[in-house]
């Protein structure tokens, strides 16, 4: 316990100094926002125009989608915001050699990376998120609900999870093989998945994205719960999420146990 | 309880190396097929090291020095061998261990490039659980000792390398433990940085009875730093003992070097092994095991023109090439 409390304040402590960081290269960090908040305009357009220029999403209204797109950047926003540096820190310790480092902090090596991933660029997907959000929030009636609420701080939660696992899983490939540029891409394709809503998928594509890597988490079920129409699948998404941060962490300690460091 | 800080014994790591030739064609064939080979980089290593002892940790590149470092970190797993550091065994109780030992790798930095170093000695409090008022006297006396007043307000990226490795120093020690472990602390740095950088170990040796060990290329270090040395060649362990026996390792041999009032030539020392010869003085290296040194000394002065004559040791650097060469 007393080890997840010390993390959660040096989790802090990581923001702090990052914050403080991009406030010394003020320009970069103003222009940076701009474009974020830019680019990720783009999505919910390019939804709209496939939307309206062929039959859509079933079962998806167009407001619907506009709620949709908005979650998913809000998503996007709270994951680089919390998580957004964790690849590039590891990446350049394991390459340069300085990944002993974390292994001289009087902290698990793994819960040090996962507090050095606060990266305040991810605030333009948040501030567009909001927007996206409310805009979405005009045209359709949302269930905010006490319980909906609660369910939606889980699935956020499990969401993060989510994520910790993938950052873990690819933390632990890197430790081992050093260079691996594609797999990082394979990842990114794979988690676009959760791009879009989960039931316009097949069956078998489907299932997977609720049990076996459940991204429904991140975007379709908070979107499906303010919608008053999330089905009992949510657990074991959610549960899913439990065991595969639980693995990620198994696979973890094994590839550490057999880290050979750089020379001398 | 034990008298020693550190026990090592029957260190062992091996590593998988792979084979690779030159070239294109073999690059490309290595995609298919690759050899390999066990390297032993420590190979049956035992030490022991006594609480408030500065260590001399030496070696060629290559050694098995900074691998032997990394095990006793608890960075690496032994292939082989126990390892006791003030009771713990470091890759099993890393957590716990850490907090007693501080590490200063010279060639790495663990200060934020872009920020003063106040913020990375301000998370290392947090990380350490240093309290408040015990960190700013700490951090006072650290800086008073390394004449930093100023530098630790200003970017680490506008820091001469001096600068960096003092507060880098700062880093290692701020949580005031009781084992430090030091990878070429003076490497690259100036006469008058690198003699700071000696006085602050040896105070803090002093003061905190903190134990060090220090791998280092510089000579100066262990002649001014070490009570003992321990040279690892091949990753075993080839010399380990007090700093004084490297002096007389040689104990048969001995330095002469004499000035001439005129100039002699070379031949008038025929028979001896001369190191230096520059017509007004000359260096001469004698074997003292037929012969005394009385005899050599009373030779030269008998049948040359000597107006002075120092006799020495073989040079620790000698030494130190001999044992890494043998």
């Amino acid at each position: 316990m007393s080890t997840l409390t010390g993390l959660l304040r040096l989790y802090v402590w990581h923001m702090k100094l990052s914050v403080s960081r991009a406030m010394i290269y003020r320009f970069d960090f103003v222009t940076g926002l701009l474009v974020s908040v830019l680019v990720s305009g783009i999505g919910p357009f390019v939804q709209y125009l496939f939307f309206t220029q062929t039959r859509g999403y079933p079962g998806w209204t167009l407001s619907e989608i506009l709620l949709f797109q908005g979650l998913l950047l809000l998503w996007f926003g709270i994951r680089d915001l919390l998580f957004g540096d964790i690849r590039g820190t590891v990446m350049n310790l394991v390459w340069k050699g300085d990944f002993d480092r974390l292994l001289l902090k009087p902290y698990p090596p793994i819960g040090v990376i996962l507090c050095s991933g606060f990266n305040l660029g991810g605030i333009g997907s948040l501030l567009a998120g909001i927007l996206v959000l409310s805009l979405a929030a005009r045209r359709v009636e949302l269930h905010l609900s006490p319980g909906t609420l609660l369910m939606l701080l889980i699935v956020t939660l499990c969401g993060l999870l989510l994520y910790m696992a993938i950052s873990v899983l690819f933390s632990s490939i890197l430790i081992m093989l050093v260079q691996m540029g594609r797999i990082g891409e394979m990842f990114d394709r794979i988690m676009d998945f959760a791009n879009y809503p989960v039931n316009i998928f097949p069956l078998f594509l489907r299932t997977a994205l609720i049990v076996g890597l459940p991204f429904a988490v991140w975007t379709y079920y908070p979107a499906q719960l303010l919608l008053n129409r999330a089905d009992h699948r949510i657990w074991f998404a959610a549960a899913s999420c439990l065991v595969l941060f639980w693995l990620s962490l198994k696979l973890w300690n094994r590839c550490l146990r057999n880290y050979t460091s750089a020379g001398g | 309880m034990s008298e020693y800080m550190i026990e090592i014994q029957g260190l062992r790591k091996t590593f998988k190396k792979l084979n690779k030739k030159a070239g294109f064609f073999s690059a490309f064939g290595a995609l298919f097929s690759r050899t390999s080979e066990l390297v032993h980089s420590v190979d049956g290593i035992d030490l022991r090291v006594r609480k408030g002892e500065i260590r001399g940790l030496i070696g060629p590149n290559g050694a098995g020095k900074s691998t032997t470092i990394k095990i006793m970190s608890g960075i690496l797993h032994p292939t082989e061998g126990t390892v006791s550091i003030m009771g713990y065994t470091p890759w099993l109780h890393r957590e716990k261990y850490i907090r007693n030992l501080g590490v200063l790798f010279g060639q790495k930095s663990q200060l934020w490039w872009d920020l003063p170093p106040i913020d990375t000695f301000e998370l290392n409090r947090e990380m350490y659980r240093i309290p408040t008022d015990r960190f700013k006297r700490r951090l006072d006396r650290f800086v008073e000792l390394l004449q930093i007043e100023r530098v630790i307000y200003q970017p680490v990226r506008t820091l001469s390398l001096g600068e960096r490795m003092k507060c880098e120093l700062v880093c290692a020690l701020l949580h005031e433990p009781s084992l430090i472990f030091l990878d070429e602390p003076t490497i690259g740095l100036d006469i008058v940085s690198k003699e700071t950088i000696r006085q602050f170990i040896k105070q803090t040796n002093k003061e905190l009875q903190t134990t060090f060990i220090i791998t280092t290329h510089d000579l100066a270090d262990l002649e001014n730093l070490c009570d003992n040395v321990t040279i690892i060649n091949k990753g075993s362990i080839v010399f380990d003992d007090a700093m004084g026996k490297l002096s007389t390792f040689f104990r048969n041999r001995k330095i002469i070097e004499v000035k001439f009032a005129e100039p002699v030539g070379e031949a008038l020392l025929d028979g001896y092994d001369v190191i230096e010869f520059g017509g007004l003085n000359a260096r001469i290296e004698v074997n003292v095991e037929d012969k005394d040194i009385k005899h050599h000394v009373y030779d030269i002065l008998g049948r040359l023109p000597v107006v002075d004559i120092n006799i020495t040791n073989i040079p620790i650097e000698e030494v130190i090439k001999h044992i890494y060469t043998s």
